[in-house]
């Protein structure tokens, strides 16, 4: 009974953080371990808090275009959709993906701990050849000269405020990055356009999509032998140049399965290779260290915190009526001045000199007529200069 | 509202660049000690220490590898993920009160 209100309360601050932008999950956690509690509650909660969190985060990317750093790559078709009245649909997309990759990831953990030591061990030499080839392909998917140069320039802007940023002391620094490159810059351009939020429709939702939820499973699983920075949102990106996801639901549902799947396997590296390739999981190993042997409990919690809110996420969504209007100017000031107040606190002065940074580097691709996934070189370059 | 296209990615690509180079002068790097070089460096130089942690309470920690140094960690999310006997890397400035160093955390990196 216990164990269950422990989930029940991880469930609970994992939709906090998910709704609420710049709480981070790890923040949580990291908050939770402070608490004299029993360890097995404790690490039933931040499983919980983990679960709930990845499938509640796609509500501020779609509806305010804020995003977290593991679904920033869901960001530009999300909120895309939700300007066409399809909110609705997008989160339904990512919360049905989420849910069947994390079912299908524990499936295949068995495998995973297997694979997952190999693979990191052969990988391990060419990481940085790897990105820097991937890259490549991204930039020349745009097909046109000029554009190619435009975009390079884009990307290479951004990866320098990328270096520029990892190498000050801003606290959280993708936080002011990322809001600035996606909400802040949106937000200005659409003052602009006069871009608002319209009626959400209601219609069914088709579920054609599972061959990129079967993809972003295997994806997932790659994405935990990445050392990089937001590992999930890296593979998402190229993955999506590869796979020629065009349509936004393809799109959704390969970097929400990547980011559910990721988690999953998450676990599978921290046992199989020793690596926390989750915040609120180095956290957890802290205070219990993680046995195969508790595996399949820690993967039910999760399991079970997902699906309970992948549920709670539908019924919310069934009020997205209500952000009708949401966009139009005087909603679009009050998220710019939470964004501002939020990154002030969390990352201080520099903080504030990286989000207005990112937002003017934000501004260029609609501008220039390029793809905006260009301004992931904030991740991309730095990565690269790491495994180098 | 019309916006000139051209005019305002040429204003938001030259806001850029100045951000950067700021961002690039602002980020003075660290220098990387060992405790022991900490624990005799000039006080106010900006080091970037590692060590394991140990005394470890929700304002301050010490950073020991084979000596100790105190840290200040206040108001550092990263600080509430540190615990006795964790491995981290910790960069600051570093401070003298009556005798004694300290390093104000700036940044700490918890392996």
């Amino acid at each position: 009974m216990l164990q269950l209100l422990a989930v029940a309360a991880g469930i609970l601050l994992g939709a906090l953080s998910g709704l609420i932008p710049g709480v981070h999950s790890n923040t949580v956690a990291s908050v939770l371990s402070t608490l004299p509690l029993p360890p097995e509650l404790l690490t039933y909660i931040i499983v919980a808090v983990l679960g709930a969190h990845i499938v509640f985060q796609f509500f501020p990317s779609v509806f305010l275009s804020i995003p977290d750093d593991t679904v920033v790559a869901s960001v530009l078709p999300g909120h895309r959709m939700a300007l066409e009245g399809r909110g609705r649909e997008a989160i339904n997309v990512c919360v049905f993906s989420a849910v069947v990759a994390s079912a299908s990831s524990a499936l295949l953990l068995p495998f995973s701990l297997w694979f997952i030591p190999m693979a990191y061990a052969a990988m391990q030499p060419y990481l940085g050849p790897i990105l820097i080839a991937a890259s490549i392909f991204l930039l020349a998917s745009e097909r046109e000269a000029r554009k190619i140069l435009l975009a390079l320039a884009v990307f290479l802007l951004s990866g320098l405020l990328g270096i520029a940023t990892m190498r000050g002391s801003v606290n959280d620094p993708l936080f002011p990055a990322f809001s600035g490159l996606f909400a802040a810059s949106g937000i200005l351009l659409s003052f602009a356009s006069q871009q608002e939020i319209p009626p959400q429709k209601s219609g069914r939702t088709q579920f054609d999509f599972l061959r990129f939820v079967a993809a972003g499973v295997m994806l997932g699983m790659l994405s935990d032998l990445l050392p990089g920075i937001a590992a999930p949102a890296q593979i998402a990106i190229f993955a999506s140049a590869v796979l020629v996801a065009s349509e936004a639901r393809n799109f959704l549902a390969l970097v929400s399965s990547i980011a559910a799947s990721h988690a999953v396997f998450a676990f599978a590296a921290l046992v199989s290779i020793g690596k926390a390739r989750e915040g609120a999981l180095a956290i957890m190993n802290d205070i219990v260290p993680v046995q195969l042997g508790s595996l399949p409990a820690l993967i039910g919690v999760m399991l079970l915190a997902i699906g309970v809110s992948a549920y709670l996420m539908t019924m919310l969504v069934r009020r997205a009526g209500e952000l009708q209007g949401l966009g139009t100017r005087e909603a679009n000031w009050g998220i710019l001045a939470y964004l501002i107040c939020a990154v002030a606190i969390i990352s201080g002065a520099g903080g504030l000199l990286v989000f207005a940074t990112a937002t003017a580097i934000g501004l260029l691709p609609p501008l220039l007529g390029i793809r905006r996934t260009h301004v992931m070189g904030l991740i991309i370059v730095p990565s690269i200069m790491l495994s180098l | 509202m019309q916006i000139d296209g051209n005019k305002t990615a040429v204003a938001a690509a030259l806001l850029a660049v100045a951000g950067i180079a700021l961002l690039f002068l602002l980020s003075e790097t660290a220098e990387k000690a060992s405790v022991a070089q900490a624990l005799v460096a000039q006080p106010n130089s900006l080091l970037e220490v590692a060590g394991t942690a140990a005394n470890v309470t929700a304002e301050k920690f010490q950073l020991c590898d084979r000596v100790c140094i105190s840290v200040r960690s206040q108001g550092l999310p990263s600080a509430i993920l540190l615990s006795n006997g964790r491995m981290a890397s910790v960069n600051g400035r570093l401070k003298e009160y009556k005798g004694s160093k300290y390093i104000v955390a700036e940044k700490i990196e918890v392996k």
